[in-house]
């Protein structure tokens, strides 16, 4: 059985095909803002009309299958910027009409996490999974990952890259921040805005940029910030390993990625007496093979889709759609 | 003879005597992962908040433990031992008292909120039944005084969200009794309001356009 997955759902346009050999071909292409911008959606989503039916074709030749015998095509629906998801949905719907070949609905933050647990090996894990458009932790529990922390307000990814183009850095932000910070030698005090589970970055994140604008040494700032910020992750991590007495902890997403981020949460996980594992790096951005994968398992469990009815869902929560192909 | 109780995420609870009475040790523990300044500053400011919110309400007339003692060189806040279950044992087994038991700690909020103190990490957990059935309302490591619909909804939002993820099935109809409790605070609804808007905002919000507008 052979599935197409297509990812479309921010930054990266990618594809990818997955069979019972497992990921068999994995191709990406991703949109890099101008310095000193965020992402700009519609600027993405020509990136990605542009190079998808390459990345396509690509995935479909590095596979070594011809695209009349797949069994299913998959796509990530949301959660994403709109223009975005719409160019990934639309080239698979076309797809799906003209070959004939059922659709399977996605969603990109399952996605993610499947990819982890598979790549790692996790058998019951509660998962983190940080991005620049998400930070949740969550666990499965009867049929759906289930929400334990996530940020109130913005992401950590998010946060950090946001205090990176301000001062400046290039892309990868979050990488060139935490260099910096590794020079830092003193520590400011910054709001800690841990609720329960849940974290907020939006007060730290102001709180550090009056630090920089009050001219205070940059590596410290840096430092400051980025100890705040992951001490406060890593504090409901702690949180909910604590509540939910789990005994593996899984690293997922593009902010995974991170330098010092590993190194605190394997303490974290050791504190819990948990195994620890991160994502491998090919698959922590976003990428094709995760919905591949994903697609795979729910097509065997027999989820389907009609292209009719396949609108993209730029809010589409986690913890909406079941779960119905782990028995755990 | 002392006993370690739990090993919670912040803090190792040791059962043990003070004088002669059975106390409870709340040890705040350094995380290795903390620079080690953050770290101090954060177990002092954590300490002594906790204690003094605690004094401040049992001031208000509502159950917590007593506190008997405050070291700071150790961060470690000595108070009595509530001799009980959590409400967390009690929903695992689905007894049909546990709607009265959330409706008494809907009561509990308001009368804290009531108060300008929001807890902070008000879930199951941290609720006991004592033996006479009375709740006692325990760890305030992450409470604050707040007159802010929005710290009031957070506590809401926390509780809501770990019946949620514990306790699915029942989760609607014990929230249901919760605000049945917490009702006795005028302005609850707008509490409620509030509750709803963080939900929402936790919900995939487009984090990107949100930060632009920082
Ligand atoms: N005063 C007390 N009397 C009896 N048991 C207590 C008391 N304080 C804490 N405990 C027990 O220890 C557990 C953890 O304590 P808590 O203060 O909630 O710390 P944590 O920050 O680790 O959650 C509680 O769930 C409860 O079972
Ligand atoms: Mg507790």
């Amino acid at each position: 059985m052979h599935v197409l997955g297509i990812e479309s759902t921010a930054h990266t346009i990618g594809a990818s095909v997955v069979s019972e050999k497992g990921i068999i071909s994995n191709v990406n292409s991703v949109y890099i803002h101008p310095k000193g911008s965020g992402i700009h959606p519609r600027e993405a989503a020509i990136h990605h009309s542009e190079e998808g039916p390459k990345v396509i074709k690509e995935a479909l030749r590095n596979a070594g299958i011809d695209i009349n015998d797949l069994d299913a095509i998959a796509i990530s629906l949301g959660p994403g910027l709109g223009p975005c998801l719409r160019v990934g949905a639309t080239l698979a719907r076309y797809l799906s009409l003209k070959f004939s070949k059922p659709l399977v609905p996605v969603n990109h933050a399952v996605a993610h996490i499947e990819i982890a647990r598979f790549a790692c090996k996790a058998s019951d894990p509660l998962v983190v999974y940080i991005a620049g458009g998400n930070t949740i932790i969550s666990t499965l529990v009867d049929g759906r990952y289930r929400i334990f922390g996530e940020t109130q307000d913005i992401a950590i990814g998010n946060a950090i890259d946001y205090f990176g183009r301000v001062i400046g850095v290039d892309y990868p932000e979050l990488i060139n921040v935490e260099k910096l910070a590794m020079e830092g030698k003193e520590i400011y005090e910054l709001p800690l805005p841990v609720k329960g589970q849940d974290v907020s970055y939006s007060g730290l994140l102001t709180a550090a940029l009056k630090l920089v604008k009050e001219g205070k040494k940059l590596e410290d700032v840096c430092l400051s910030f980025i100890e705040h910020v992951y001490a406060t992750l890593c504090e409901s991590v702690e949180r909910a390993l604590a509540y939910t007495g789990k005994k593996e902890l899984l690293l997922t997403g593009g902010t995974a990625r991170s330098l010092i981020l590993k190194e605190k949460l394997k303490y974290v996980a050791q504190e819990h007496d948990a195994s620890f594992a991160v994502v491998p790096a090919e698959y922590a951005g976003d990428n094709g093979a995760m919905i591949a994968y994903t697609g795979f398992l729910a097509f065997k469990s027999g989820v389907r889709i009609n292209v009719e009815e396949s609108y993209v869902k730029p809010m589409w929560r986690i913890d909406e759609v079941d779960i119905i192909w782990h028995t755990n | 003879m002392i006993e370690l109780l739990s090993k919670g995420a912040e803090a190792e609870i040791w059962k043990g005597k003070w004088l002669d009475l059975e106390a409870v040790f709340k040890v705040r523990k350094s995380k290795p992962w903390r620079h080690p300044r953050l770290d101090k500053m954060i177990l002092e400011t954590r300490t002594v908040k906790e204690a003094k919110i605690m004094y401040d309400a049992f001031n208000a007339g509502i159950d917590v433990p007593y506190i008997f003692d405050i070291d700071l060189q150790r961060y470690t806040i000595v108070m009595e031992y509530v001799r009980g279950v959590t409400l967390k044992n009690v929903l695992n087994k689905k007894e049909d008292k546990v709607y009265e038991l959330c409706e008494e700690l809907g009561k509990i909020a308001a009368k804290l909120h009531m108060r300008s103190i929001v807890h902070g990490d008000l879930t199951p957990a941290n609720v006991i039944i004592r033996e006479n059935g009375k709740l006692c309302l325990i760890d305030f490591g992450l409470a604050n005084f707040s007159n802010r619909i929005e710290d009031m909804g957070v506590d809401l939002h926390l509780f809501l969200r770990a019946l949620e993820s514990s306790f699915a099935l029942i989760a609607e109809k014990c929230f249901d009794s919760f605000v049945r409790g917490y009702a006795i605070m005028d302005g609850y609804k707008a509490v409620l309001e509030k509750v709803k808007e963080i939900r929402r905002r936790g919900r995939y919000v487009l984090e990107r356009r949100l930060v632009a507008k920082l």
